[in-house]
């Protein structure tokens, strides 16, 4: 990327036709291939009826009134907008910025060692790259969002994350392969210099520690009262510490044949759970209160940051990959198959009026901030810095891997969106406002919902309670947090496979691959942050100088308490929030993946403007304007906004002024003790969110001054590495290409011993 | 059923090279091309290291 085109002594190169073949050694094949054939009118063909067959979908997404929508038009319309931007969109960013050289060797191929770097085959690192960056964000946001109706969420997924997300991860991951597969953090201080730098870090490291409150904050709602989830998630952690102690002392290596197991028994244990949560003991053992799971994973978060990582967070990451792909795939296939039509308004009457119970705020800008991971994440740009570039074979693969893998989550965003918008929405409104709200009985929620002037019949308290009976709970009243909801809907989906009477079993199926997903980022955020935590300490000098060995157990400690601390009391003052924790502390969760989006895409832009590139800096520079726009919005509307529901510190003063009145009671606060833990709450959550929005200023300032001396050309020089002559080849379409193969053929011609990679290739 | 064989080896190769079965074999291949003639770890010995490594730089999960 914009580095100078290096000319090794022996680059040969070799024209035949529109393509040309590049060696960096006489005696090897080619190692990269420049194909400028023009598109084929095949092709054009292909693209217009993908073009034409997209338009006629969305057009059925967004003008049909009156009758009820197909879920499948939602698939098509995300595919077809997918291929095109694949296709068309991305393609203009890998040849204007980009530029990707496949003579040029990747950190994986200087640093190959067998073991972390390693040049990987593009479809496994594609599942690689998916796995990691796909979490329970995707599938909780647009869930949360379908309060606005399904229109807008829709439209933004797809084309957000066209615009937005698939750009952010693709560019990030080429600027860090370009440097050595440097942290985003790393990238910060060497573009932006020392303040923007050590700003963007501490933020990094903030950010993350929301996020892991929310999540867990998620998974507690999820199995609060619920003796079935309880069982089947607790049994998740034997299985893991089996399976690790199966892959290190019976059978080591054999990790598909110990996950096949693993997932074995996790059905198992699902099963297993109906049976315990409908017995008295199972009852009494595993109905717990939402403070004492809190507690239970605070503990968790806690051990798992300092077992050793066979023991547990390895094993669980095996069955979360196993669990993620095998049940998105299986999801899709369900929609297919049901073919389920919409039940949510196209646009409700809550994304103009502000005033929804799931989420506070009007469709712009609360609809970006919860949508979040779905089209535009920050928390990928830490993915595809650092850990995917030490895997890539080649830098024109990065095009499938990062705005690919994106593209793929943002479908799951759509799944997830279908998935709650196919409920009735009585139902929907039942489960997702907070208990101040609908009473927390099936009775006081049935009068709730009625009330909200929802489209279809008015919903009755015997509705309800049959409602959750199909799904073997006691209650469904405000199961806030997005999880129950989805699965749910997914329970409704998957009734296809096998009729309604499995329909409890896919309710629970659903929440334990949710909270597996969470508690998989959960143990692996909180040991991530516990480094980060050491690391910068340790840069402080003095005393602190010993943290920076990882090994010293006092240290590691330490450090792992004060993460745990700081998500766990962000965790409990959620779950005892009187105003419902979800509805409060979900916009701060989104406003902090948004923020770190907006750091990752001014570093990227940055760059490109480094690069001389200023004609294509609107191409990151639209996105990073629109989040800044957005999350500062937000951010401005959480700080100062005069309307209680909206604003952290009106709420703050209203209630510390009914407390100093004396008042024992006020709003949603119950008792003196409620009183207080509001005024608490308000005055963290609004502490945060000033504490979000200057950091983000001053990464943003220190990129302006940046990108200024640097079109005055007085700028530092870019950070990228002297690139060094590759001497491995790979495809870089998903599907090689009749001259690819053709060139793969003669590496796998030569004899072993010749300088190839060993790849994972399939030959 | 040639074609049904072959789907399956693909399937397999992937699913075992996307959870890692294959990793230690793509190892020992690093190590005899890179370093010829020196001993190679046993596959225990070689997960051992590698959790060891995950141990000290722990990679992240997305949200």
């Amino acid at each position: 990327m914009g580095s100078p085109p290096a000319a090794p002594p022996d680059r040969i190169e070799e024209v035949r036709g529109d393509v040309t073949f590049v060696r960096t050694d006489k005696n090897l094949p080619p190692v990269a291939i420049i194909d400028r054939s023009p598109i084929t009118t095949r092709h054009k063909l292909v693209f217009g009826a993908v073009a034409v067959l997209g338009a006629v979908a969305w057009a059925v997404i967004a003008f049909l009134r009156g009758e009820t929508v197909n879920a499948v038009w939602f698939v098509v319309a995300a595919i077809c907008t997918y291929v095109i931007g694949f296709r068309f969109y991305a393609r203009l960013i890998e040849m204007k910025i980009v530029r990707p050289r496949d003579d040029h060797a990747t950190p994986a191929e200087i640093y190959e060692n067998g073991t972390d770097y390693m040049p990987t085959d593009r479809r496994v690192l594609f599942g690689h790259h998916f796995a990691a960056i796909a979490g329970a964000g995707p599938l909780v946001g647009p869930v949360l969002a379908t309060q606005m109706g399904y229109l807008p969420g829709a439209i933004w997924i797809i084309i957000g994350a066209l615009l937005a997300g698939c750009v952010q991860d693709y560019l990030v991951l080429a600027i860090s392969t370009r440097r050595r597969g440097r942290s985003l953090g790393q990238m910060a201080r060497d573009e932006l210099g020392p303040v923007g730098g050590a700003a963007a870090i501490i933020g990094v490291l903030i950010i993350m520690m929301i996020l892991l409150a929310v999540l867990g904050l998620v998974v507690v709602n999820a199995l609060a009262e619920s003796p079935w989830g309880v069982f089947s998630i607790a049994m998740t952690i034997p299985i893991a510490i089996f399976m690790g102690v199966y892959l290190r002392y019976l059978r080591p290596g054999r990790v598909s044949e110990v996950s096949l197991i693993g997932v074995a028994l996790l059905l198992l244990a699902v099963v297993a759970g109906g049976w315990v949560g409908h017995s008295e003991w199972g009852q009494q053992w595993f109905t717990l209160s939402k403070v004492t799971l809190s507690w239970c994973l605070i503990i968790y978060g806690l051990a798992a940051s300092v077992l050793p990582v066979w023991l547990l967070l390895a094993p669980r990451d095996y069955l979360s990959t196993f669990m993620k792909v095998g049940t998105i795939a299986l999801l899709a296939v369900g929609i297919l198959l049901a073919r389920p039509v919409m039940q949510a308004p196209a646009i409700s009457q809550f994304a103009s009026s502000g005033a929804g119970p799931v989420f506070a705020g009007s469709l712009f800008p609360f609809l970006f901030i919860t949508i979040a991971c779905g089209a535009l994440s920050g928390f990928h740009s830490l993915i595809a810095s650092g850990t995917t570039p030490k895997l890539l074979e080649k830098e024109s693969q990065m095009r499938l891997i990062g705005y690919g893998g994106m593209m793929t989550e943002s479908f799951v965003a759509i799944m997830a969106l279908i998935t709650a918008s196919i409920l009735n929405q009585h139902l929907y409104f039942t489960m997702n406002a907070p208990a101040a709200a609908t009473g927390g009985t099936a009775e006081t929620a049935a009068a709730y919902v009625n009330k909200l002037g929802l489209s279809g019949p008015p919903i009755t308290p015997a509705e309800i309670d049959a409602a959750a009976a199909s799904v073997g709970e006691q209650s469904i009243v405000s199961r806030t947090g997005g999880a129950p909801t989805l699965a749910f809907g997914m329970a409704e989906v998957l009734s296809v496979f096998g009729g309604s009477g499995l329909k409890a079993f896919w309710y629970h199926f659903a929440i334990m691959f949710e909270a597996l997903f969470i508690l998989t980022t959960i143990d692996a955020g909180t040991r991530v942050a516990r480094f980060m935590l050491s690391d910068g300490l340790s840069n402080l000098g003095g005393p602190f100088r010993r943290l920076h060995d990882p090994s010293w157990k006092v240290g590691a400690w330490v450090c792992s308490v004060i993460v745990v601390a700081a998500w766990g009391s962000i965790l409990l003052m959620g779950v005892t929030d009187p105003l419902g924790g979800i509805n409060t502390l979900f916009p701060l969760f989104g406003i902090a993946n948004q923020l770190l989006a907006a750091i990752a895409l001014t570093v990227v832009t940055v760059v490109v403007i480094k690069m001389g590139l200023l004609k294509w800096a609107w191409i990151p520079g639209i996105p990073l304007l629109w989040d800044l726009i957005v999350t500062l919005t937000a951010s401005w509307q959480k700080i100062f906004s005069g309307d209680p529901k909206l604003g952290y510190w009106t709420q703050h003063f209203q209630f510390r002024a009914a407390q100093e009145a004396g008042k024992t009671s006020f709003g949603a606060a119950k008792n003196p003790d409620q009183l207080s833990d509001v005024i608490r709450n308000t005055f963290i959550q609004g502490t945060l969110s000033i504490l979000f929005a200057v950091v983000v200023i001053i990464v943003v300032a220190s990129a302006v001054v940046m990108a200024v001396r640097s079109i005055r050309g007085r700028g530092r020089p870019l950070a990228v590495e002297p690139p060094v002559p590759s001497r491995i080849f790979g495809p870089s379409r998903l599907l090689a290409t009749p001259v690819e193969k053709e060139v793969q053929q003669q590496w796998d011609a030569l004899p072993a011993s010749a300088a190839r990679s060993v790849g994972t290739s399939a030959h | 059923m040639g074609r049904i064989t072959s789907l399956s080896r693909q399937i397999r190769w992937y699913v075992s090279a996307l959870m890692g079965d294959n990793h230690y074999q793509r190892y020992v291949t690093h190590r005899r091309r890179a370093h010829p003639g020196e001993p190679v770890i046993s596959e225990a010995e070689y997960w051992r290291m590698r959790h060891r490594q995950a141990d000290l730089n722990p990679g992240a999960r997305c949200c």
